[in-house]
């Protein structure tokens, strides 16, 4: 069950029915983004999508809750750095 | 403050007593203050809970036709900056200019702009080439443009919350949570009474608002001011999509209208932290604080429609007040003509941020009996109060 | 697209008999399957935010078994009813129209909308975690309970190996064992610790509700005796000040010895540790609550629906069940979703009535064991952040109350942005509110729970999903 998606180009291998970040996290990344006025590093909070604090870029939108979104095949994901690029 | 609900009320003087602690009342207090006189500022909530909470915080002289309350405006922008420098940079004051925008025809943009130019607003007609160096994100429709650079910003709540904390620095007294319910005159002196306390005082500013209408009902006068429901919609925070205040030349026509039925136009605006404000609508519809689905959704269109790329913006909250209007559609600004020493500053409807500086100073002059910066003719109360009548 | 354009009334030939159930956890499965056994032929729309089913107690892998077979409701089909499903749906708006609700719906990414019209609902939205401020509180690697829980149970996923879980409350004991079990099933070792604010003498003060419900005893023994066999470490009286970070990785947790009242005493012990679980207790879900205007009230210092003994709420055609109307567990979720979906059908319910009245106590009871009162505001230092979302520090709220005139988390959110992100004040605004309470020197609460900060936009939508 080889499938995978990138993580800001890196290839990341996941399991049915895992959510991104919980891909994510299997792979050993500590943080998902960087808040926008601190620049804190952040990463799932309360893994069930009430706190926003596990957002990542997904094929080009931002503030997709990793948590929340299924992985899927080919997806490209990005960590978001505050509100995203323009 | 010790709330005392005891049947003995307690008694406080001053000279001068604010009703409502928005961002007029604080101004009020401002050069009040500034004036010399003992000022007290009381609300029957906290702090901006009124429209002052619901507000923009457009500082605007580009969605106004000559007349007196540009006239107003234009003072009241300069003045505004001159209280920042005094504040402090608190507030997120900033001149970030406007822009109106035309699909097709823009001939009515254009004459705007001219009789506007003629009685000192800086307008400047923007072809789309310049329009999209201005705003590099709008729709490729968009034609022909205005800029306006004198437009400014700030967020609302803090500034009056700033404003008053100076006031109080500077011997003023904020109250809240005291409702007026009743204010009597007798031989020039003037008495507020609340839930728990008398104010005696010779001077009196209603300056409640959407509620000034039954502010002035307690005091024995009347104040014809009406409710103008608006809804804001308030994106997540973004990428800078949008640099000036953009607007459709539709929204100056909105205003003058009295139809009660809803009237939309597009204003658009980013923000210090991020978020893109979108707006605006206008019914008549009482008091209602409800949300409208067709008004959300009517307003997420024309704002899609005016930035594209807004599609995928996230909505994150919306929320409405009311503008407070009267039948002419200016403000309310100088003495009952009835009640001794009960000014009135009200009825700014959308514009009540960005007249707030204009509309303190005047009344602060008027109560010195100094001749006035301003004709303050065209916003006399008596306009509207029957002489003689009670 | 929006389904129906007919103004202000119901479509009434698409919607009679239309039932909305608005959450699938226990309370919502549970009314679902009452209504299953109805001789009405009805159509029911089914909605929840996650992607299976379950709600949070029944959290399960994809692909795996359903944790409580009997509500399974893919094992109850009745072919008289029309059932349709709206997983990984929010609802954003409800509107009230002549004979029943038009209830809008957002896809989790919220772009695609859709609205289904129905003449009753049934609300369960059931509750998130609370959790409480602490130095360093926001660094990856800490996360709520269920958060770790979740990952643990759902995806097999443990990313650490001395875990701490710090907090206050029943949640800890559960979540410490299945993190346990999923070491065992991936043959790996994981130390955990429990760091319980409150004393274990306090079960004492529960000993009624615990005679009503002899199961709980045997429960809380299976927990005890689990704890003991693997070898989980429970430290009480004990609250987190913060977590120590070196080289950007999580090294332990420092704890302060505290009172009964959550008042620090002298004293701080550094704990090794390398992922931090958090939790104090729950807090029921009002979004939905706000945005019709259901009355509210306060429960034990939680805002929670009004309902009466049928579980109906302040508005005709709208029951609520399960921890909105107060936090309690699945059982008594599972039996207030029965409640209230025979009471929509019209039937009595006088056995399931008793069974809420013993469970009642003793959920109720667990607010007097796990008190969580507002003094954890004195172990906050002022640059620690209290609003994730925006940043915003214990000392700017503070600022806000003492220097601006905040007397309630709304205020304080305007002046301060605390509560303005996107959680909207999920995580933080009854933090919020109890540090201003705290701070203000009249100790008066400015807060009517029915003037709570509505939320008018209950998920994700975006404008272009509004503009279809």
């Amino acid at each position: 069950m080889a499938k995978s998606f990138s993580f800001n180009g890196d290839g990341i291998n996941f399991q049915s029915g895992d959510s991104v970040a919980a891909a994510l996290i299997r792979s050993g990344y500590r943080a998902l983004r960087r808040t926008r006025f601190a620049g804190q590093e952040r990463s799932i909070f309360c893994g069930i999508g009430q706190c926003f604090d596990c957002l990542v870029i997904i094929d080009g939108k931002a503030n997709q809750r990793a948590c929340l979104v299924p992985a899927k095949e080919g997806m490209q994901v990005e960590f978001q750095e505050g509100a995203g690029k323009a | 403050m010790a709330h005392v609900s005891t049947s003995a009320r307690e008694e406080i003087g001053a000279d001068l007593v604010i009703i409502g602690a928005g961002i007029v009342g604080a101004m009020c207090a401002h050069y009040a203050i500034a004036s010399g006189l003992r000022t007290i500022v009381i609300d029957r909530n906290s702090v901006a809970s009124g429209t002052t909470g619901a507000g923009e915080g457009n500082i605007m002289v580009s969605d106004k036709s000559p007349g007196p309350e540009l006239d107003l405006a234009l003072i009241s922008r300069e003045l505004w900056f001159e209280v920042g420098a005094r504040v402090g940079d608190s507030f997120e004051l900033v001149a970030k200019g406007g822009v109106s925008v035309a699909r097709s025809n823009p001939k009515p943009l254009h004459d705007l702009a001219e009789s506007q130019s003629r009685v000192g607003v800086d307008a400047r007609e923007v072809d789309q080439i310049a329009l999209s160096k201005l705003e590099p994100f709008i729709s490729p429709e968009i034609k022909y443009g205005v800029h306006y650079p004198q437009d400014a910003q700030c967020q609302p709540m803090l500034a009056a919350a700033r404003i008053l904390q100076d006031f109080q620095r500077r011997g003023g007294k904020v109250i809240a949570r005291q409702e007026v319910l009743e204010i009597e005159e007798s031989d020039g002196a003037l008495s507020i009474r609340t839930p728990d306390m008398i104010f005696r005082t010779t001077h009196i500013i209603n300056a409640a608002g959407t509620w000034a209408g039954e502010i002035a009902k307690r005091a024995g006068s009347d104040l014809p001011i009406m409710p103008r429901r608006g809804f804001i919609l308030v994106t997540a925070p973004l990428p800078q999509y949008v640099f000036h205040k953009v607007y459709d030349s539709d929204y100056v026509d909105n205003v003058a209208s009295s139809d009660a039925d809803l009237q939309t136009s597009t204003v658009i605006e980013g923000t210090k932290s991020g978020t893109i404000l979108i707006g605006a609508s206008r019914e008549r519809v009482g008091y209602d604080k409800s949300m409208s689905v067709p008004v959300i959704k009517k307003l997420a269109r024309q704002a899609t429609s005016l930035f594209p790329v807004l599609k995928d913006a996230q909505l994150l909250r919306v929320y409405n007040g009311f503008r407070p209007y009267s039948p002419d559609h200016l403000p309310v600004i100088g003495p009952d003509s009835k009640i001794k020493g009960l000014y009135h500053c009200a009825g700014h409807e959308g514009a009540g941020i960005g007249l707030s500086a204009a509309s303190g100073k005047l009344i602060a002059e008027l109560i010195q009996g100094v001749k006035p910066f301003i004709d303050p003719t065209p916003f006399s109360p008596a306009r509207f109060q029957l002489a003689g009548v009670r | 697209m929006s389904a129906r354009s007919s103004g202000d009334s119901l479509d009434s030939a698409a919607s009679v008999n239309g039932v909305a159930i608005i959450g699938a956890g226990p309370a919502g499965l549970s009314a679902l399957h009452q209504l299953l056994t109805s001789s009405q032929s009805l159509k029911i729309e089914m909605i929840d935010s996650q992607v299976r089913i379950g709600g949070q107690y029944w959290r399960h892998q994809e692909g795996s078994e359903f944790p409580a077979i009997d509500f399974d409701p893919r094992k109850n089909s009745a072919q008289s009813h029309e059932i349709t499903w709206h997983l990984a749906s929010t609802v954003w708006q409800i509107e009230k129209l002549e004979g029943g609700f038009r209830i809008h719906l957002a896809s989790n990414v919220g772009d695609v909308t859709s609205s289904v019209e129905v003449e009753k609902i049934i609300i369960a939205t059931g509750a998130s975690e609370r959790t409480l401020p602490f130095k360093n509180w926001t660094a990856p690697g800490v996360m709520s309970a269920g958060a770790l829980q979740s990952l643990a149970k759902e995806y097999q996923v443990i990313p650490g190996k001395r875990i701490c879980i710090v907090g206050s409350g029943v949640f800890a004991m559960p979540v410490a064992k299945s993190i346990k079990e999923t070491a065992k099933k991936m043959g790996t070792e994981v130390e955990v610790t429990i760091i319980e604010a409150q004393s274990m003498t306090r079960w004492w003060r529960n000993s009624l509700a615990f005679l009503l419900n002899p199961s709980k005893i045997f429960e809380a023994c299976g927990f005890l005796i689990f704890m003991k066999v693997n070898g989980v470490k429970r430290i009480s009286k004990r609250m987190v000040r913060g977590v120590k970070i070196e080289a950007g990785g999580i090294v332990g947790l420092n704890v302060a010895r505290v009172r009964s009242d959550l008042r620090p005493e002298r004293g701080v012990e550094f704990l090794p540790g390398d992922l931090v679980a958090t939790s104090f207790g729950f807090i029921p879900d009002m979004t939905l609550a706000s945005i019709l205007g259901l009355e509210r009230r306060e429960l034990s210092g939680d805002v929670v629906v009004v309902v009466n003994a049928n579980q109906r709420t302040s508005i005709d055609g709208i029951w609520a069940a399960g921890e909105i109307t107060g936090i309690g567990g699945h059982e008594l979720a599972i039996t207030e979703g029965a409640i209230a979906a025979r009471d929509l059908l019209q039937r009595r319910s006088p056995l399931l009535k008793w069974r809420r009245v013993r469970q009642r106590l003793f959920t109720r009871g667990l607010t007097k064991i796990y008190p969580v009162s507002n003094r954890w505001v004195e172990s906050l230092d002022d640059a620690d952040i209290v609003c994730r979302c925006e940043e915003v520090t214990a000392g700017e709220i503070k600022e806000s109350a003492h220097q601006l005139g905040a007397d309630s988390a709304r205020t304080a959110k305007l002046f301060t942005r605390a509560g303005m992100g996107l959680c909207q004040g999920r995580i933080c605004q009854r933090n919020v509110k109890e540090i201003i309470d705290f701070v203000r020197s009249d100790g008066k609460s400015a807060s009517d729970p029915n003037r709570e900060t509505v939320r008018p936009i209950g998920g994700v939508v975006t404008l272009g999903g509004l503009s279809d």
